[in-house]
């Protein structure tokens, strides 16, 4: 079992996600801004973080950056889903230091791989 | 009756239409209160059943959860509220699935009667509805739609056809807008365009043949959009309405969708519009055009529009020699030396790129 923070102000998604990734046999933490998303990510210390982008109080790109300038917290691998979807927007979100882009809208099955597929390439 | 008896009688019934009308008003707002807590209510019952399907549809155990979701008839309309609210957010099986539950609980069906209702709230809910399912069941409804009396009724329609996509939707969009009824309840041109662009090349033979239509606005809409689309085998019909169109806002379409395309094919017709053509706009967008095709043997044209009396083109010109690379940087620098005939315009693109205005070799070996 994997323990995964999904940050999105979006409830739909947050739900949904939660679902999802629990009945996939994961241990689902929810919040709704990048403030509350990282100071659950500093808390749990996930093997997979699941960031959107544009959010309020700080958004998944600093959430990101914040992450990587701590070194107990810089391998924990970030996959962005996000509805920003210019090639630039994807090359800004790996240069801030995540490790997979999934573009919304998506599929909750594709991005479950996504997230399984992070996961068996990260060691544990 | 004396005139103090009146005055307490007319005083007694102003007190009670009061007293009547603030019980009506609070038994009204107490009503909407009670329905507003009892969807709150049925929404929060109704979203983790929904959740928990769209998380394990795959699984055979999901079965009873379809039953139910398909079979559940709430007082409110919660259950569609909340699929409207997920689909646009879903893609792929996941979101056919929740259609399919929508289609077998009978709401696409009474989305598609909706549409003719006489209350254009109604029409408005019911073509959202079948834009945000993608039904392609309802581009007919939508279609009848674009010449509804309600303008907002009509975006609707242009959105839900964008969002189904498909031939017939695009057809639908373009024939309507050059119809009489088209004319009749006019729809802003921006709106079409980005539904037929979300549509994508599925518009391709549709468009092509609105490179002909009778309303000018079509004909624009239909060079600009298949220029953004790339579709290649339009380019002799761009070609001939760049030439040939009467009105310059379609040869100015017709001229950046040539940009776009970068055929080397249409320099010629591009030079030769430079020669003919008169609004500015256009002679600008055949300079821009050429400077993305680069072909060496423009060049002599481009250099003769940096001397066009009128500065917008003159510039275009310039910037359009910059990507000709040494060659067009030599020639830009030659016209700078001028005082007339283009010199400032060579001078200020020069100067915006960074490029030095002497014939100085940039790197001395």
């Amino acid at each position: 079992m994997s323990s995964i923070v999904v940050v999105d102000d979006d409830s739909d998604i947050r739900g949904l996600l939660e679902f999802k990734l629990s009945a996939a046999g994961h241990q689902v933490t929810a919040e709704a801004d990048g403030e509350a998303g990282l100071a659950a990510i500093m808390d749990v210390r996930p093997d997979v973080v699941v960031l959107d982008w544009m959010m309020p109080r700080m958004s998944g790109i600093e959430v990101c950056l914040e992450l990587r300038k701590d070194p107990s917290m810089a391998d924990i691998p970030v996959l962005f889903l996000t509805a920003k979807a210019q090639e630039s927007d994807v090359q800004r979100g790996f240069a801030a230091g995540g490790n997979d882009y999934v573009i919304k809208p998506f599929s909750p099955r594709e991005l479950s791989s996504r997230i399984d597929a992070l996961l068996a390439r990260t060691p544990r | 009756m004396s005139t103090g008896a009146i005055l307490l009688i007319a005083a007694t019934l102003n007190l009670a239409l009061i007293i009547g009308l603030s019980l009506t008003t609070a038994l009204l707002k107490a009503r909407r209160e009670r329905r507003a807590r009892r969807h709150e209510q049925e929404l929060a019952l109704l979203r983790p059943v929904m959740m928990r399907y769209l998380a394990t549809w795959e699984d055979g155990d999901a079965h009873d959860l379809a039953d139910m979701l398909i079979g559940y008839h709430g007082v409110t309309t919660s259950f569609e509220e909340l699929v409207a609210g997920l689909l646009p957010k879903l893609r792929g099986a996941d979101r056919s699935m929740l259609v399919d539950i929508l289609r077998r609980r009978g709401t696409i069906d009474q989305a598609r009667q909706g549409t003719g209702s006489r209350w254009a709230v109604r029409r408005y809910r019911a073509v959202e509805l079948l834009g945000a399912a993608g039904v392609s069941e309802g581009i007919p409804d939508a279609a009848a739609l674009l010449g509804d009396r309600n303008t907002d009724v009509r975006l609707a329609a242009v959105r839900a056809l964008g969002r189904i996509g498909t031939v017939e939707a695009a057809a639908a969009l373009l024939e309507h807008l050059d119809s009489d009824e088209g004319r009749k309840h006019p729809i802003p041109p921006h709106p079409v365009t980005m539904a037929l662009l979300r549509i994508g090349t599925d518009a391709t033979d549709p468009l092509t043949r609105a490179l002909e239509a009778g309303q000018v606005e079509v004909r624009t809409i239909a060079t600009e959009v298949l220029g953004v689309l790339g579709v290649y085998p339009a380019v002799a019909g761009l070609q001939a309405r760049m030439r040939l169109d009467p009105s310059a806002s379609v040869r100015l379409g017709a001229t950046h969708a040539l940009g776009r395309l970068s055929m080397p094919s249409s320099a010629g017709d591009l030079t030769a519009m430079l020669r003919t053509e008169e609004d500015v706009e256009v002679l600008a967008a055949a300079c821009a055009a050429l400077g993305r095709i680069i072909d060496p043997s423009t060049i002599p044209d481009l250099e003769h529009a940096v001397a066009h009396p009128h500065p917008t083109v003159r510039v275009a010109a310039a910037m359009a020699l910059v990507p000709f690379g040494a060659t067009g940087l030599d020639r830009l620098r030659e016209i700078a030396q001028r005082d007339a005939e283009g010199g400032d315009a060579a001078r200020e693109v020069l100067a915006r790129n960074s490029i030095a205005t002497d014939t100085t070799p940039l790197i001395s070996l």
